[in-house]
């Protein structure tokens, strides 16, 4: 330790402290900088991030996996290595109280992370695993059993990690024991650390790890997580705006292929892996926990990007503020949201039932602008691009997709709490989304409309729900929402959403931080829980109606109506029980296909009836 | 083993001195580019005016025995970002950055670059943001191309103005400048000898408006001017104070552009520049922000080679009584000038002559900044001298390495200075002088002095780490 590492103005007081703490025998070696220089490579930043030390048997920070067609992916976050440490892995697990090998990984030296891919996994029995490694590190925890017998599937939701607190995350450990999901979601901005993730991921992980080691987890990274504020990923562009606004990536190639690694290795097998432009990975994919099955999506990646696309509508490329711009001028043709590659995955996974019996989509962010107070109570924005309330026809595109299978969505991102029934062209024509609250929240925004809602539900507690427009023009229903206020730690808290699989419905939870989830007292945010039906996720309200399905010999088959006129579907549902009657939205002649296990039945030319119970099919297995 | 990273914990915690940010002094670091350690009038130049320069140096304090962390441009640039000597440094030479033809194309480069600071360097720029600062730098950069981990947006500048790579620097009429990542044409330039648009006179224009838009903050000013380096190009009123009045002689045209009058154009630039240094401090002055504006110029190696395109730094004398020029680890290639003003806090007038080096920028900004800097760099903070307050730590030695120009060691402790050179040829030989009494290195000692040789042999050897990119010894190669 020597003086000229402090302020000048500091120097005598602490070198007197220095003498004290040569006094109690603590001197530290005169070459104290070269043996710092034999420690591995660590990041820093001013007042920031740090990587601690740590006893070499304790160098596996922790672990992520989740398990998909029986194959069970893995992740192990290792502190950094020193030179003369090995470079691998082992994953072993418990089988009749032995410990056996089942797969070895190298740890990668760009973000100290061992990948492990088994297949053949037995879904059937919970079973205890570790990594281990040669130096003495050992990480236990557990490969629950898919939770196909459980009628309440749990999902516990977090999003936006700021750094401005860095310490312990015990509330939420605690609560989330007890709540005991089946599945944690974090929907991006784990790390606020922009240049250091590696660092961010492992406080992430010393924050997080205790409830992620004995369940599965998805985790996928957001703008911040890849070192930029907002991210329009432009199919992987290089961005030269500073804020990004013109789209692409602002951090290198490496350091975004490092961050995704970190955090989606342990995801199931990507859809379509092809890379996008400069070597970067895509992650989109889908993930079945206990018949709720999630597709897994990238609202970024593929985005266009504001700037340069649309005439600048305020002081930034992305921030609307001018009250008089038309919404439809920013809504250019060119403009893309989820991307071609994505919305054909959609299209075949809404179409894919195979175990599932509810669809929910995973993202980043919401298809809305659900803000207009955005850090400041008096900073008012008119619309965000950087919210996928743009651009609108991508938007429709992508709600298209997700009411077509009556998926529900779940995102993080924006700061502010909200439960959103989506219009496409009429109000409620699409699904419910809900963004949850941020884990620590430094940027307050605020849902304050000035006008009055259309339709606004006396019963609800909130004063600004109902039907509203939001920046864009997109037709928006909000039924709960969750302003910062002085005495709600800036609105933060996390999301739970149980999936009910017998009533087909959907219950939302909003859970603010430091309540004790045990207590019979314990308040969720006003305006929570929300409880929605599967079926209003394709809200649209029905012009005629198909006959209704009686069907023999099965339960809860897939029904998929097809519209004859243009050969697109209409939707797909796995229905509840044995009698369903199919709506549609104009009249004509529709193509019914019932699917149980593996038999198919196949109904042509099916007429709508403009009244309902007016005709009966019945379907014999 | 490659470059390895300190370890990056606080000595100590901070306490109740830190400052607020807006309490912090601003700071502009000027850092000329292979000016010689005799080519300003307070060194003792002769021929080139320098008036502005001097005048810093007249207000506050002159440097006599202050180095360059490389003899060349790109790693003297990392020293002074980063805090460490060449033995520890990331980047230890010039070289292209190589296979990035998609990034090349997606940002639109002409030029490659150098080699990338890694993303994990902590540049004195990101310590002074991180702490409130507003950062710019205008001039000429050197430390990584835009999209790479060298990115100077990704090193801590909120504005990068000038040149990227340094081989765009060449000339002084570029067809564009880069605005962080976007071209900014230059009107009237097509990369000949001359055009309208000087580039030092954009340098200038953006650091007095980046001055005058962060008055309000602490802003650091980085400017890494690209003035004297080759090709000698100057606007028509700076040269015209010299044509005519010093002697020509015939160029020496070695890959540079050729410029018919190359002492009266090479003095002629650096006036120029000087004029720019003048602007800044009277912007400075103007705006009220003296007391609070600590002002510091430097160079970041010696002159150019002599004769080299047309450059004279014989005529000049231009590195003073000092043997070797730029590219060379005998002092003339690494001894610079640093001048630094900041009226009532530096007292006026003074010369120092503490032995000190790039890498003492970062502690010594740190330290001016109240700032807690990171541990295990190689650098001291030299702010004990500057502000004449408490007892300064000294180095107990400057070490150089640099693996071009024949490869090249040198270390110097109190006045003995061993150097090594020609290592690429197998060369192990060291030639030991005492600066005290021959500071033109021209008394070769080490028959004298068997002991003293091996010694500073044993602490070169121990005070540096090989680095992969950047082999010194034939034996450090990595097999191809």
């Amino acid at each position: 330790m020597s003086l000229h590492h402090i302020s000048v103005r500091t120097k005598r007081i602490l070198a007197l402290l220095l003498l004290l703490a040569t006094a109690i025998g603590s001197a530290t070696p005169a070459n104290a900088a070269e043996e710092k220089r034999k420690q591995p490579l660590k990041t820093w930043r001013g007042g920031g991030q740090m990587i601690p030390d740590v006893p070499r048997d304790q160098i596996i920070c922790f672990a992520l996996y989740t398990v998909q067609h029986n194959i069970l992916k893995l992740s192990a976050q290792f502190y950094p290595l020193l030179d003369s440490e090995e470079r691998n892995a082992v994953l072993e697990i418990k089988q009749d109280n032995q410990w056996q090998t089942v797969a070895r990984s190298e740890i990668d030296s760009a973000g100290w992370l061992a990948t492990f891919r088994v297949e053949n996994w037995d879904h059937s029995q919970d079973t205890p695993y570790r990594v281990t490694h040669s130096g003495g590190a050992s990480y236990e925890g557990l490969i629950r059993k898919d939770p196909i017998d459980k009628h309440e599937i749990v999902v516990a939701a977090f999003t936006g990690n700021s750094n401005s607190d860095r310490g312990p995350r015990a509330d939420i450990i605690a609560n989330i024991r007890a709540q005991d999901p089946d599945l944690l979601f974090f929907s991006g901005d784990q790390s606020y650390d922009h240049q250091f993730h590696t660092a961010a991921w492992l406080l992430f992980g010393r924050q997080f790890g205790e409830i992620i080691r004995d369940r599965p987890t998805v985790t996928i990274p957001d703008d911040h997580d890849v070192g930029q504020g907002n991210l329009w990923g432009a199919n992987g562009k290089v961005s030269k705006l500073p804020g990004g606004a013109d789209g692409g990536y602002i951090m290198p190639a490496d350091y975004v292929r490092m961050v995704e690694r970190a955090q989606t290795s342990h995801l199931p097998d990507p859809y379509d892996p092809t890379p996008i432009q400069q070597g970067i990975n895509v992650y989109y994919t889908s993930l079945n926990v206990g018949g709720i099955d999630f597709a897994i999506i990238e609202d970024r990646k593929f985005k266009t990007g504001p700037a340069g696309l649309i005439p600048k509508q305020g002081p930034r490329p992305d921030h609307i503020t001018s009250t008089d711009y038309d919404p439809q001028a920013v809504d250019v043709p060119e403009a893309r949201l989820l991307g071609d590659r994505q919305l054909e995955f959609l299209h075949q996974w809404g179409q894919d039932w195979t175990r599932a019996e509810m669809k929910a989509v995973l993202s980043q962010t919401i298809f809305a602008g659900g803000a207009h107070i955005h850090g400041k109570i008096d900073a008012r924005l008119v619309a965000d691009l950087d919210s996928n309330g743009w651009p609108q026809a991508g938007r429709a595109r992508a709600l298209r997709e997700l009411r077509c299978c009556f998926a529900f969505h779940l995102a993080g991102d924006q700061h502010l709490a909200t439960v959103i029934h989506h219009g496409i062209n009429s109000w409620e024509d699409a699904g419910y989304s809900f963004c949850v609250p941020s884990i620590v929240n430094f940027y307050g925004r605020w849902w304050h409309p000035l006008e009055a809602p259309l339709d606004h539900d006396d019963s609800n507690p909130l004063p600004y729900t109902g039907r509203y427009f939001d920046g864009f023009k997109n037709k928006v229903t909000m039924h709960a929402y969750a302003n910062p206020t002085n005495d709600n730690d800036n609105a933060a808290g996390y999301g739970l959403v149980r999936f009910n699989k017998p009533a087909r419905e959907i219950n939302l939870e909003c859970w603010p931080r430091y309540v004790d989830v045990t207590q019979p007292d314990a308040k969720q945010f006003p305006g929570w829980p929300v409880t929605i039906a599967q079926q209003d996720n394709y809200g649209r309200t029905a012009v005629a109606w198909l006959p209704t399905l009686k069907i023999n010999g099965s339960e809860d088959p897939v029904v998929r109506v097809t519209d004859d006129a243009t050969g697109e579907v209409v939707y797909t549902l796995r229905i509840r029980g044995n009698t369903w009657q199919p709506k549609v939205f104009r009249e004509g002649n529709f193509t019914i296909q019932v699917t149980a296990g593996k038999e198919v039945q196949v109904f042509k030319n099916i007429k709508s009836e403009p009244d309902r119970n007016a005709a009966t099919l019945t379907v014999s297995f | 083993m490659l470059y390895i990273k300190t370890i990056l914990a606080l000595v100590l915690t901070h306490t109740s001195t830190l400052l607020a940010a807006a309490e912090r002094p601003n700071i502009i670091l000027i850092v000329a580019d292979d000016l010689g350690y005799g080519e300003l009038g307070c060194y003792g130049q002769q021929i080139i005016e320098t008036p502005n320069i001097d005048r810093l140096a007249n207000e506050g304090m002159r440097f006599t025995q202050f180095y360059s962390g490389a003899p060349v441009c790109a790693p003297a640039r990392c020293m002074l970002m980063t805090g460490y000597h060449s033995g520890h440094a990331y980047v230890r030479n010039n070289g292209d950055l190589k296979n990035a033809e998609e990034l090349k194309q997606q940002i639109g480069w002409e030029f490659p670059g150098q080699t990338p600071l890694p993303a994990e360097a902590v540049t004195i720029a990101e310590l002074l943001k991180d702490a409130g600062y507003a950062t710019a730098a205008a001039g000429k950069w050197g430390l990584g191309q835009f999209g790479t981990t060298g990115d100077p947006n990704l090193q801590g500048f909120d504005l990068f103005y000038g040149y990227n790579c340094q081989r765009h620097a060449h000339n002084h009429y570029p067809r564009f400048l880069w605005r962080n990542r976007v071209k900014e044409p230059q009107p009237g330039n097509t990369r000949t000898l001359y055009g309208e648009t000087y580039s030092q006179d954009q340098f200038t224009k953006v650091a007095t408006e980046f001055i005058r838009d962060h008055q309000d903050q602490p802003f650091f000013l980085f400017l890494p001017f690209v003035i004297p380096h080759l090709g000698i190009q100057a606007p028509a009123e700076s040269l015209a104070r010299y044509q005519g009045k010093i002697p020509e002689e015939e160029y020496k045209h070695r890959g540079y552009i050729q410029h018919p009058y190359p002492r009266a154009g090479y003095a002629a630039m650096v006036t120029h520049m000087d004029g720019a240094v003048g602007q800044i401090t009277q912007l400075v002055k103007e705006l009220g922000l003296d007391e609070n504006t600590i002002v510091m110029f430097t160079s970041d190696n010696g002159p150019a080679e002599e004769r080299l395109a047309g450059s004279d730094s014989k005529f000049f004398n231009s590195a003073g009584p000092l043997r070797g020029r730029k590219g060379s680890v005998n002092e003339g290639g690494i001894r610079v000038p640093l001048v630094a003003r900041w009226p009532g806090h530096i007292a006026a007038g003074q010369t120092s002559d503490l032995q000190a080096a790039f890498w003492d920028f970062l502690p010594t900004l740190c330290d001016i900044a109240d700032l807690p800097t990171p541990a295990g760099i190689d650098g001291l903070s030299i702010a004990p001298t500057l502000l004449d307050n408490v007892e300064q730590t000294t180095h107990d030695y400057l070490y150089w390495e640099f693996p071009a120009y024949g490869g090249q060691q040198a270390i110097r402790q109190g006045d003995w200075k061993a150097v090594r050179q020609n290592i690429s040829q197998g060369n192990m030989e060291i030639q030991l002088f005492n600066l005290a009494d021959d500071i033109a290195e021209q008394r070769d000692l080490a028959k004298q002095h068997p002991d003293r040789v091996a010694q500073l042999d044993e602490l070169m050897k121990s005070v540096r780490v090989p680095s992969q990119l950047f082999p010194l010894f034939p034996s450090e190669k990595q097999p191809k």
